[in-house]
């Protein structure tokens, strides 16, 4: 097993966009737009990766991928080793890298909890044995083993994404891909989310790369990428993406209100002020702890 | 032109084994010209209530008006027949003069033009062409859509674009109370930010009540002036932000919390510094820092 | 209003009934409806009735959940007896302008409401005790043969079973549309027929927009899945027919002849003279 989990090369998508007929315009023309543009990054066995970036920067196209639904259009992209763009492997990396969704209701295919997280397995042909014991475990990883006869249809968004990463585990993957997975909950469903994930991620070393606009989640990363543009404007730990505060505004992204007061601070009027009192605060604080903290530290 | 709740209650399925209260005798006032936030978790009943401000749902008990006149009537001397028509043409005054958006507004379009799809309210109110158009024109201006998409199919626009349209479909009513279920979900922070800040100075500017629903403290401290939290069919504080925020402990006991500068605060007046009132924003924080570090 | 349809819905509970076969319950259903049409009389349908409550019992399906989910049939029923009751030519009873009602009439209307309602509970009774991939299946195995023919049983029946999951989601859907339109100033209880039809435009249009967005969504969902048709897949639950499927397989035939031996039994007018004419 090598440490490399994702590993892509100037990786790009261009799609095909039809104009519509007009008056002007009689006959439609196409014009390409590049989705993905020279992507190059690597990322680690069982690292917590997000991704930011503004809707339509292209970090869905780049999620789309890494599970082999979008083909490379120019460079390479290799999951766990495996070229996604060699049909030959597309059971192979679907089955790799698992892939989640923002709606929670529109990638659950059955009616009750177990035959949902039974269906990737049986897509894969696993023996029935084998597929119960894996829906058992997979529903208890995340903490939903009370229901495995229910139906999802009344249940909060929080235990129908869950429900959807127990359907994905039961595939055995290396790799968990969530595209905007929080999106559509509430504070608390939110919450049952990240956790799980954190979980899964410390627990049974699952890479995660999620795709995320709340920032108090991409926090918890161990690497974060922004991607604007198709490009990958900014990449690094949370401390050294959020501290370009300046940067992160420009490309429409939030940095939590904190790491906000941490960059006013460093007017140099201010950094005097607390200079005077012995009080040093860095750039780059993350969470109120820290602040509370630097705060005191002298005072 | 008040809406005045009094004593409301409100019961999905009465009698059956399904029925559940969602709201338990909730008396609130919303006022012209107000930004209101309301805050409560998921199954709290705000939804509820929402749906009871435009005429949707008709409370099981208490009653509701608008300028002190009820939205459901009670007229004695009127026949079965009579009365159901009077209330539906009261519950079409009702629901022009408070415009609800719902929460992914833009699922709800239809037409194949902006245009037409935001002519839909004003058209159902018997305008004439011409005020129509004029509503369109003025109500894509509200929203900050530049007029040459007006001929466009909103099913082309992005996914921020199609809310203006949503939003502004309403505005074109003219309504004088906007309620808005979670207007930015889905949206990217710029998205989100862009739509807020239209929205209050929209509110700044003609004079319209502002009723927000949202899951996010951060947005509520910085554009409500008043904020109504509710839990579990009651409303449980109804108050300045200032105020309501002040009950952190409160607040994450029903599953929502205070945005973080309120809570820096706290942790940082309990490790001695002289903070007394409640802190919400980020520009509020630095001042009272430098206060504090001044003297 | 829309929660209460029920069509399609599985009810989640552990019974008899829910621990057969699918296979088993399909069969049944198809005995069952035949029977229904091949009984002549209100006796045989009487007898049909009560197995069909006791079947209910046994299912542990609470009987006013089904009975909420007749109210979709409601139209479909009143229209069903005011046609049979106006239309039959006989003996004629209360006659209101140029509309009569006749006892041949009236009784014919009678027969077909009991039919209808007690074939829908039946369907409602197996899709309430079936989760929807389970008669997926269940129809997939009994189609099994047609695909000798190259009828593709497996992408039908997927489908089938994906179509009743979403149900409940677009009819909360609608609700929410239509509500939305209403807060928009849409009537949709005044007017005319065409006038209504014209006001449901606004609510069909983002409904069917929907409706291919989640298709979309979903059939991506189930590639990232690893989903390929038929090929390769195993099922958690192998379909098997144990015991309790001979034993309800048995009882299911036993029950179609005996119903269909109604058939010959006298009609309940016929009896109704007898008894009177040994009273008298």
């Amino acid at each position: 097993m090598s440490e490399e989990m994702v590993r892509s090369e100037n990786l790009t998508f261009t799609y095909a966009e039809e104009s519509d007929e007009t008056e002007e315009n009689p006959s439609p023309s196409v014009t390409f737009r590049k989705a993905l543009d020279g992507i190059d990054l690597t990322i680690l066995r069982g690292q917590m990766i997000v991704i930011l970036g503004h809707n339509g920067s292209g970090k869905s196209t780049f999620a789309k991928m890494l599970n082999a639904l979008l083909k490379p259009t120019g460079g390479s992209l290799w999951v766990d080793g495996i070229d996604t763009s060699d049909d030959e492997n597309l059971w192979t990396v679907r089955q790799t890298a698992g892939m989640i969704f923002q709606n929670p209701d529109n990638q659950m295919i059955a009616s009750i909890v177990e035959e949902d997280v039974a269906f990737g397995p049986e897509n894969l042909g696993v023996d029935p044995e084998e597929i119960r014991k894996r829906v058992d475990e997979s529903l208890k990883a995340v903490g939903m083993e009370e229901y495995v006869l229910s139906s999802p249809t009344h249940m909060s968004g929080g235990q129908k994404q869950r429900i959807a990463i127990a359907g994905i585990l039961a595939m055995k993957p290396e790799l968990i891909v969530l595209d905007e997975p929080t999106a559509m909950l509430d504070p608390r469903g939110r919450a049952e989310v990240m956790k799980t994930l954190k979980r899964l991620n410390q627990e049974e070393k699952i890479t995660i790369i999620h795709i995320t606009h709340y920032m108090e989640e991409a926090v918890m990363a161990d690497q974060l990428y922004v991607i604007d543009q198709g490009k990958i404007a900014l990449s690094g730990t949370p401390r050294e993406v959020f501290s370009q505060v300046e940067k992160m505004r420009l490309l429409g992204l939030d940095v939590p209100p904190v790491t906000e007061l941490a960059h006013e601070l460093q007017e140099p009027r201010i950094r005097e002020i607390l200079q005077k009192k012995g009080i040093d605060v860095p750039g780059d604080v993350l969470s109120v702890e820290e602040m509370v903290e630097a705060l005191c530290r002298s005072n | 032109m008040p809406i005045e709740l009094k004593n409301i209650s409100y019961t999905y399925d009465p009698g059956l084994p399904t029925s559940k209260e969602a709201l338990k005798s909730v008396d609130l006032t919303f006022r012209e010209g107000e930004f209101v936030g309301i805050i409560g978790h998921t199954g709290s009943g705000k939804s509820t209530l929402i749906q009871l401000l435009n005429g949707l749902l008709e409370p099981t008990e208490g009653t509701i008006s608008l300028d002190g006149e009820s939205y459901y009537p009670s007229l004695e001397k009127a026949s079965k027949k009579q009365k159901k028509r009077l209330i539906a043409a009261r519950l079409k005054q009702v629901r022009q003069k408070v415009g609800l958006v719902f929460q992914y507004p833009e699922h709800q379009l239809f037409e194949m033009t902006v245009a037409k799809d935001i002519s839909f309210g004003p058209r159902n109110m018997g305008l004439s062409e011409e005020e129509i158009e004029k509503r369109v024109q003025k109500s894509m201006e509200m929203v900050g859509l530049s007029e040459e998409l007006k001929e466009k199919s909103p099913f082309e626009l992005s996914g921020g674009q199609k809310r203006r349209v949503a939003i502004a479909g309403v505005l074109a009513m003219e309504p004088s109370f906007l309620v808005l279920d979670e207007p930015t979900a889905g949206l990217d922070p710029k998205g989100r930010d862009e739509i807020l800040g239209n929205i209050k100075k929209l509110q700044k500017e003609t004079g319209i009540s502002v009723i927000l629903v949202s899951h996010s403290m951060e947005d509520v401290a910085l554009y409500a002036e008043r904020i109504i939290a509710i839990d579990n069919g009651r409303v449980i504080y109804d108050d300045l932000p200032r105020e309501v925020f002040s009950h952190a402990e409160k607040l994450k006991e029903i599953g929502l919390g205070v945005p973080q500068m309120t809570e820096l605060g706290k942790l940082l007046a309990s490790a001695g510094w002289e903070i007394d009132e409640t802190i919400l924003t980020v520009d509020e924080m630095k001042a009272k820092l430098l206060e504090v570090l001044s003297c | 209003m829309l929660r209460d349809i029920t069509i399609g819905q599985y009810y989640s509970a552990d019974s008899f009934i829910h621990r057969l076969d699918p296979r088993t319950k399909i069969i049944g259903t198809f005995f069952f409806i035949i029977i229904l049409f091949v009984i002549k009389g209100l006796y045989g349908l009487m007898i049909a009735g009560i197995l069909l409550l006791l079947l209910v019992r046994l299912s542990k399906v609470p009987l006013s959940y089904i009975v909420r989910g007749q109210k979709s049939i409601l139209f479909l029923l009143l229209f069903t007896v005011v046609l049979n009751m106006l239309m039959i030519k006989g003996e004629v009873l209360v006659r209101i302008w140029f509309l009569q009602i006749t006892r041949e009439g009236l009784y014919t209307a009678v027969f077909m409401a009991i039919r209808l309602i007690l074939l829908v509970i039946g369907c409602s009774l197996m899709t309430l005790t079936t989760t929807p991939l389970q008669l997926t299946d269940g129809l997939e195995r009994i189609l099994r043969p047609l695909k000798k023919i190259k009828v593709p049983v497996h992408d039908i029946s997927m489908m089938m079973s994906i179509a009743l999951r979403f149900i409940p989601i677009l009819m909360e859907e609608t609700d929410k549309i239509m509500k939305a339109q209403s807060a928009r100033g849409a009537d949709f209880d005044s007017g005319g027929l065409t006038q209504k039809a014209k006001a449901l435009i606004p609510v069909l249009v983002p409904l069917v927009i929907s409706a291919f967005r989640r298709a979309d969504e979903l059939a991506t969902a189930m590639e990232a899945r690893c989903y390929r048709g038929d090929e390769g897949r195993t099922r958690m639950k192998e379909l098997k027919y144990k015991k309790q499927d001979y034993i309800a397989k048995g009882v299911v035939l036993l029950a179609s002849v005996g119903l269909y031996m109604t058939r010959f039994l006298p009609s309940v007018t016929t009896t109704w003279q007898m008894i009177m004419r040994i009273f008298t």
